[in-house]
C-alpha cells in the first residue's frame, strides 16, 4: 500500500515541500481541522479543561491548565498558594515529559545516525536509559498530581478535585533526587552533541516574572526589556490563514518570532537554577549568546529539564512542609471574560473565554505555540537552503528534517 | 516464534493513545521480542507499506485521503484494532453535526476557507474493526493485554462489568450520590475508574456498557441534578455522539 510521505518523529502531520534548484522549502501542514474553538461553545464551563486538553496527547496538562486559569479569571477565583504550587509543579512535571520525549525519543536519532527506539537503545545504552528514567519520573510527577500521565483529570476551578497525600509527594520528591545523575548525565550528553551551524536573528517572545524562570504565570516579554500584559495577546499577535493550511501563522507587531525553550533561556537566563545556568555559561561563551541557532532547541529543553527537576524539589519540599490541608477555594459562576497563559513546553499557550451568567461558554480563542512558530521555522527553512546550495540534496534534506524536528513542533496542536 | 508485524497508524487526533505505548517504557522493549514495529511513524523513520499482521489504528478519518488510507490498511492487516476513543467510539472531535462543522469552520477560519476536514466519525463507520481498546487516552494495562493475546492468535476476552464496580472496589465515595453527572454506572469498564478515583465524574469515554440501562440514568440526573433529556443528551456528546445509544435516549 501507498504510505504518505510525512515526516517522521514529529507530532502530527506534516509534508516538506523542498524545491532544490529554486533553494525553497516549507512545511505543508497536512492535519484535518478538528475545531476545538468551536467545539466548546454552547458547553458548560466545568467541561472545558477535559475537552480543549485533547487538543494535543503530548502537551494536555498544558491545554488544561491555561483553561483553568482563564476561567478562574472570568470567575475571579484567587488560588491557595498549596495549589498554585502544585499547578506550578504539574506543569514542570509536564514540561519535562515533552521535552525529554522530543529531545531523546524524537531529536537524538538525527545526531547519532539511528532510526528507532530500539536503535537508541544499542547505540546510546545509557543515554537511553537515563532518559526512560526522567521520562518515568516525569510521568509520576504528572499522575501523583494530576491523577494521571496522559490527559490529567484532578485539576478544576478553584484548586483540584483531589489533592496528593504528604507521603506520596515525599515519594516524589525522593524520586526526584534520586534521578539527579541521569539528568545531570543526559545534559553533558547534549553539550557534547554536534549541532548544525546556522545563525538567523529573530525575535524571541516568552512569559516572564520577578520571582522565578516563569512557567505558569507572567508578563509576555520580547526583545530584552519590552513587554505585555498576556490579557492583551489578541492586540499584540495577529493570526492569519495562510494559503493551503489548516493551521493558522502568527505575527507578532507584523513580524516572526520562536517560542519555546530556547527563547526562554535567551529571554531570562538568569532566573535558571544553578546547575541549568552553570551549563548554559558552560556552553554558550559570551559573543555566543543570545543563541539563534534553531538547533539549539534541543540542548535548551535538556537545560529546562535540569532547571525543572531543581525546581519540583524545592517546590515540593515548600509544600511538605506546608502541608496540604483542604485547598480548594469556592467560587460563583457569574458573566466574565479570560485570558489564561502559561509557558507549554514549546512555548506560550494563550486560551481566551467568554462565559454566559449560567457559566456557559459563548466566546474562545485558542494561540498555540507551534502556531507561533510556524512563519519563524519557513523563514529558517529559507536561509538554510540558500546557505547550503553546495551540499548535495540529500544532506540539505536531512539538515531541513532536523531543524523541523529542533522546533518540535506539535502539528496537533497547531490545528485544533 | 516468528516475529509479528506490528503497525501503529495515527489519523487525525491528539495522539495521546500512541503515546501510552511510548509510556510502557522498558515493556515496549520487551515487545519488540515478539513484534516487529514496521511502521509507526511517530518514533520511526524507516516504514513499512505492509503487509501487517497487526494494525493499531488511531483517530478519526477526517479528511478523505483517510479514508483512502484506512480502507487500505484494512486490506493490508490481518488484525485492526481501533485505538482509543476517537477511533473506537468518535470521541471528542465527533460532538458536533456537520452542519454545526460548516458554521464554526467559517467562525474560526473565516468566509473563503476551504475546509479539508468533512467529519469525525469512529472507525468503524468505514472498516471492519476486529477489536477495540476505547478510552482517552486508551489504557496502558489493556493495551498490553491486548498485545499479549495477540502474540498467542488469542482472540482478547471482553470486559463485562461497567465502570461503577471497578470504582465500587476501591470504595471511593460514589459521585453520583454527591450529586454530580458521573457516567460510571453505564459506562464500559477497564480503566480502572480512573477519573472517580481521582475525584472526577466519568464522561464516558470507553463508551456505552452492554445493555445499560440509560433511562434509569436519565431518571436519576432528573431526579437528582434537575437535569432534563436535553442536559443529559449533551453531557453524553462527548464521547458518544455518533452512537446507537445516544440517539435512542
Amino acid at each position: 500500500m501507498q504510505i504518505p510521505n510525512y515526516i517522521t518523529k514529529i507530532e502530527g502531520h506534516g509534508k516538506l515541500k523542498v524545491d532544490f534548484e529554486k533553494n525553497k522549502a516549507k512545511l505543508i501542514v497536512d492535519e484535518g481541522e478538528r475545531l476545538f474553538e468551536g467545539l466548546v461553545l454552547g458547553r458548560p464551563y466545568y467541561d472545558i479543561p477535559f475537552i480543549v486538553s485533547r487538543i494535543c496527547g503530548v502537551c494536555p496538562t498544558s491545554h488544561y491548565l491555561s483553561s483553568l486559569k482563564a476561567l478562574e479569571k472570568a470567575f475571579n477565583v484567587t488560588l491557595s498558594e498549596q495549589s498554585i504550587n502544585l499547578r506550578k509543579i504539574i506543569l514542570m512535571g509536564q514540561i519535562t515529559q515533552s521535552h525529554i520525549l522530543h529531545a531523546v525519543f524524537l531529536a537524538l536519532p538525527d545526531y547519532i545516525n539511528c532510526d528507532s527506539i530500539s536503535e537508541i537503545t544499542k547505540k546510546a545504552p545509557a543515554e537511553f536509559a537515563a532518559a526512560l528514567e526522567i521520562k518515568k519520573v516525569s510521568d509520576k510527577v504528572v499522575e501523583i498530581i494530576g491523577g494521571r500521565a496522559v490527559h490529567p483529570v484532578t485539576p478544576t476551578v478553584g484548586g483540584f478535585t483531589k489533592y496528593p497525600s504528604k507521603k506520596s509527594l515525599t515519594d516524589l520528591r525522593d524520586d526526584l533526587q534520586n534521578s539527579l545523575s541521569h539528568v545531570n548525565h543526559l545534559v553533558e550528553f547534549f553539550q557534547k552533541l554536534e549541532y548544525p551551524k546556522f545563525i538567523r536573528e529573530t525575535k524571541y517572545l516568552a512569559l516572564d516574572n520577578d520571582l522565578e524562570y516563569a512557567f505558569y504565570d507572567g508578563r509576555v516579554t520580547y526583545n530584552f526589556g519590552y513587554s505585555f500584559e498576556p490579557d492583551l495577546y489578541q492586540k499584540e499577535i495577529s493570526e492569519f490563514v495562510p494559503a493551503n493550511s489548516t493551521a493558522k501563522n502568527a505575527k507578532h507587531q507584523d513580524k516572526e518570532f520562536m517560542v519555546g525553550a530556547l527563547a526562554r533561556i535567551s529571554l531570562h537566563p538568569h532566573k535558571l537554577r544553578l546547575k541549568a545556568k552553570n551549563i548554559l555559561e558552560q556552553y554558550f561563551v559570551k559573543d555566543n549568546f543570545p543563541s539563534y541557532n534553531p538547533y539549539h532547541n534541543n540542548l535548551a529543553q535538556m537545560i529546562e529539564i535540569i532547571h525543572a527537576w531543581e525546581e519540583m524539589i524545592s517546590l515540593l519540599n515548600q509544600v511538605i512542609k506546608s502541608g496540604l490541608g483542604q485547598s480548594k477555594v469556592d467560587f460563583k459562576v457569574k458573566a466574565g471574560k479570560g485570558v489564561g497563559a502559561i509557558e507549554a513546553p514549546r512555548g506560550t499557550l494563550y486560551h481566551y473565554y467568554e462565559i454566559d451568567k449560567n457559566g456557559i461558554v459563548i466566546d474562545c480563542d485558542i494561540i498555540t505555540p507551534t502556531v507561533q512558530n510556524l512563519l519563524n521555522l519557513e523563514k529558517d527553512a529559507d536561509k538554510l537552503m540558500a546557505q547550503t546550495k553546495s551540499l548535495s540534496n540529500k544532506k540539505r534534506a536531512k539538515l531541513l528534517e532536523m531543524l523541523v524536528r529542533a522546533y518540535d513542533p506539535c502539528i496537533t496542536c497547531s490545528v485544533h | 516464534m516468528s516475529k509479528k508485524k506490528l503497525a501503529i497508524f495515527d489519523l487525525t487526533d491528539c495522539e495521546g493513545c500512541e503515546l501510552q505505548i511510548i509510556n510502557l517504557k522498558e515493556k515496549i522493549l520487551a515487545l519488540e521480542n515478539y513484534f516487529e514495529f514496521v511502521n509507526w511513524r511517530l518514533v520511526n523513520s524507516n516504514n513499512n507499506p505492509g503487509p501487517f499482521d497487526i494494525a493499531l489504528v488511531e483517530g478519526n478519518p477526517v479528511k478523505p485521503e483517510e479514508v483512502k488510507l484506512l480502507i487500505n490498511l484494512r486490506a493490508q492487516s490481518k488484525v485492526l484494532v481501533a485505538l482509543g476513543a476517537c477511533a473506537s467510539t468518535g470521541g471528542i472531535p465527533s460532538m458536533i453535526n456537520e452542519n454545526y462543522r460548516k458554521i464554526i469552520t467559517r467562525k474560526i477560519y473565516g468566509r473563503n476557507y476551504k475546509s479539508k476536514a468533512t467529519t469525525a466519525a469512529p472507525i468503524h463507520a468505514y472498516v471492519k474493526v476486529d477489536y477495540h481498546l476505547p478510552g482517552c487516552p486508551a489504557d496502558q494495562n489493556q493495551i498490553e493485554k491486548i498485545l499479549i493475546d495477540l502474540i498467542h492468535d488469542k482472540p482478547p476476552s471482553s470486559l463485562t462489568h461497567p465502570v461503577c464496580l471497578e470504582c465500587k472496589l476501591k470504595e471511593n465515595k460514589c459521585l453520583l450520590l454527591d450529586k454530580q453527572p458521573c457516567l460510571g454506572p453505564v459506562t464500559q469498564g477497564g480503566c480502572g475508574a480512573a477519573c472517580p478515583s481521582e475525584g472526577l465524574y466519568c464522561y464516558g469515554c470507553w463508551g456505552p456498557m452492554k445493555d445499560a440501562n440509560l433511562t434509569a440514568l436519565k431518571n436519576v440526573y432528573k431526579r437528582d441534578l434537575k437535569w432534563t433529556r436535553e442536559n443529559t443528551k449533551k453531557h453524553l456528546e462527548l464521547f458518544w455522539k455518533d452512537l446507537e445509544e445516544y440517539n435512542k435516549l
